[in-house]
């Protein structure tokens, strides 16, 4: 083509620049964080270390359970049960929102009875699964499950709703039967959804699994917590919630990196 | 309707006809009306419109928004209906989303999920081609409008001027007889503008089909198409039909500096002055 300068953007986002500026940021963070652990020491002596454990004491709590290898215990349980929960979850909610969208008339009949149960809290559910599937990690699963279901499933339907009207004319067009469209316009289009509503989820998997074993478990971070907090063990109860901090901070990287890999156009510019 | 005798409205349809009757008619439409109802006003998008569009012409529908334009190529292209009159596609009434013409608008239909080869074949995995026949095609008409290269890149990643040829590439791979454009350079640079002019005018050229295109422009009008159909608004009308004998091919380019072009950029513009004010979206 004649005198134009086509562009093709970059596959990958550009890179943040400011380097210069984030490394005297850092110096400040650094600081700030000094500051906020002699205050926390500060705290704990003056309250007494009854009600507020000691930087210094979670950290050797924290050593000795990381040396004793017992934390991985915990940890694996409930990794297992979000990410078994996860799957499970997204996968029945991903099927019933995508079908319930593309059938309006079963979904308007259904969907009031799918808001009560969407509505009440799941953790409230809790106490009904570990009745129903035991203390160990089914009880979990089941809840965790049914929390993702949800997030997912209304995430799924409003995609297969709101598939861009546009996208449907230009198929049709092309000769698109409701098969084509449906396959090849409405569920890749409520991907989008889909991967919007299981980043909603994860947060939410993990709490769900912390306050089922918080209520029953034989392990589990949110075991650890109500095991400490029953012999009375401050120290404990602060090294667990510190450990729940840092897996939950882990999490939001993590989630962006497997969303890039499993749908990398996602990542790119808008299409508009 | 004229008191004094004549009524403009016929007269216009059958100079419409008369322009076509040497060759046989593909699009037709007889006193083709849409009224729809907004809160508690009727708003007349198309008045008793009547056109027949000839077997491999390049007609421009031309006005100001608002004037109906957009809605008769939905019409023809089967996806909007309509309160009374006719649509033909090859004296049948169409019906349903006409799956013989292509179909290129301003906003982007490409889907952001399948790379530039993906989004190619989609039309053809839709018709059933084999994967060898896939392949030829998509690699002909991506070296067609210039994308040859950019196979596995995704929309997102191509700038607007590249997504409209791969729309425009689309909308041909399946061959299809006649071609819908709803102002698809709209959005673009001149620049570019003026460099698909050449590439569609040459693919018009190259292979005979029938364009209906609809734009605002009348450079653009008058630079393609064998007829401009000047519209008004509110109600949506035929106001006038403008021949455009010009040689082809016409120099994209450098056309608006020639006294021929001139003279139909002027014609045009008056027509269209004379219809009163393009104001807001009706």
């Amino acid at each position: 083509m004649t005198g134009e300068s086509e562009v093709l953007l970059p596959r990958v986002a550009a890179a943040a620049g400011g380097a210069q500026r984030d490394w005297r940021g850092i110096g400040w963070r650094l600081a700030a964080g000094v500051i906020l652990l002699g205050l926390w020491q500060a705290a704990a002596v003056a309250v007494g270390t009854i009600y507020v454990a000691t930087p210094v004491q979670v950290a050797v709590r924290l050593v000795d359970w990381f040396a004793s290898g017992m934390i991985f215990i915990h940890l694996a349980a409930t990794a297992q049960q979000m990410v078994i929960g996860i799957l499970i979850g997204t996968s029945l909610g991903v099927v019933a929102g995508l079908l319930l969208g593309r059938l309006p008339t079963v979904a308007a009949i259904v969907e009031p009875y799918l808001y009560m149960i969407y509505s009440l809290p799941k953790a409230a559910m809790a106490p009904l699964f570990i009745l129903w599937f035991g203390i160990g990690l089914t009880s979990k699963i089941v809840l965790v499950c049914v929390v993702v279901f949800f997030l997912t499933f209304y995430n799924a339907y409003r995609g297969a709703r709101e598939t861009d009207r546009q996208l449907i004319d230009a198929v049709r067009i092309m000769g698109g039967s409701r098969r084509d469209l449906f396959v090849k316009v409405i569920a890749p289009s409520a991907v989008m959804w889909v991967i919007a509503g299981v980043r909603l989820s994860v947060p939410y998997a993990l709490i769900a699994s912390v306050i089922g074993e918080m209520i029953a478990a034989k392990a589990g971070l949110g075991f650890l917590i109500m095991r400490a907090s029953q012999q009375f063990d401050t120290v404990g109860i602060f090294a667990a919630l510190t450990i729940l901090m840092l897996v939950s901070v882990a999490l939001e990287p993590l989630i962006t990196l497997v969303e890039r890999r499993s749908a990398v156009w996602t990542t790119l510019g808008s299409t508009r | 309707m004229d008191d004094a005798g004549v009524d403009p409205m016929s007269a216009v349809a059958a100079e419409a006809r008369r322009d076509a009757a040497s060759l046989p008619t593909l699009l037709s439409v007889r006193a083709l009306s849409k009224v729809f109802v907004r809160g508690e006003r009727e708003v007349v998008a198309l008045d008793r419109v009547s056109l027949d569009v000839a077997d491999g012409e390049f007609v421009a529908l031309l006005g100001p928004s608002g004037c109906g334009k957009s809605t008769l190529l939905n019409i023809m292209a089967g996806l909007a209906d309509f309160t009374s009159g006719e649509a033909l596609y090859r004296g049948q009434a169409i019906r349903g989303a006409n799956t013989r013409v292509g179909y290129v608008t301003q906003s982007d239909t490409l889907l952001p999920w399948r790379t530039c080869q993906g989004n190619l074949e989609l039309p053809l995995e839709i018709r059933g081609a084999s994967k060898e026949e896939r392949r030829e095609r998509t690699a002909r008409y991506l070296s067609m409008v210039g994308l040859a290269g950019s196979e596995s890149h995704y929309p997102g990643e191509l700038s607007g001027g590249m997504r409209k040829r791969l729309l425009l590439a689309r909308s041909l791979i399946y061959d299809p007889e006649c071609l819908l454009m709803d102002e698809p350079f709209g959005a673009l640079d001149a620049q570019l503008r003026l460099s698909m002019h050449e590439v569609l005018q040459r693919i018009w050229m190259e292979t005979g089909k029938t364009i209906v295109f609809v734009t605002h422009d009348i450079d653009e009008a008058v630079s393609l198409a064998d007829r401009v159909v000047v519209m008004s608004a509110r109600p949506g009308r035929i106001k006038t039909i403008e021949r455009i004998d010009l040689p082809r091919p016409r120099d994209v380019y450098r056309g608006r500096y020639d006294p021929a072009v001139v003279a139909y950029q002027t014609r045009l513009f008056d027509a269209l002055d004379k219809t009163g004010e393009a104001d807001g979206p009706c």
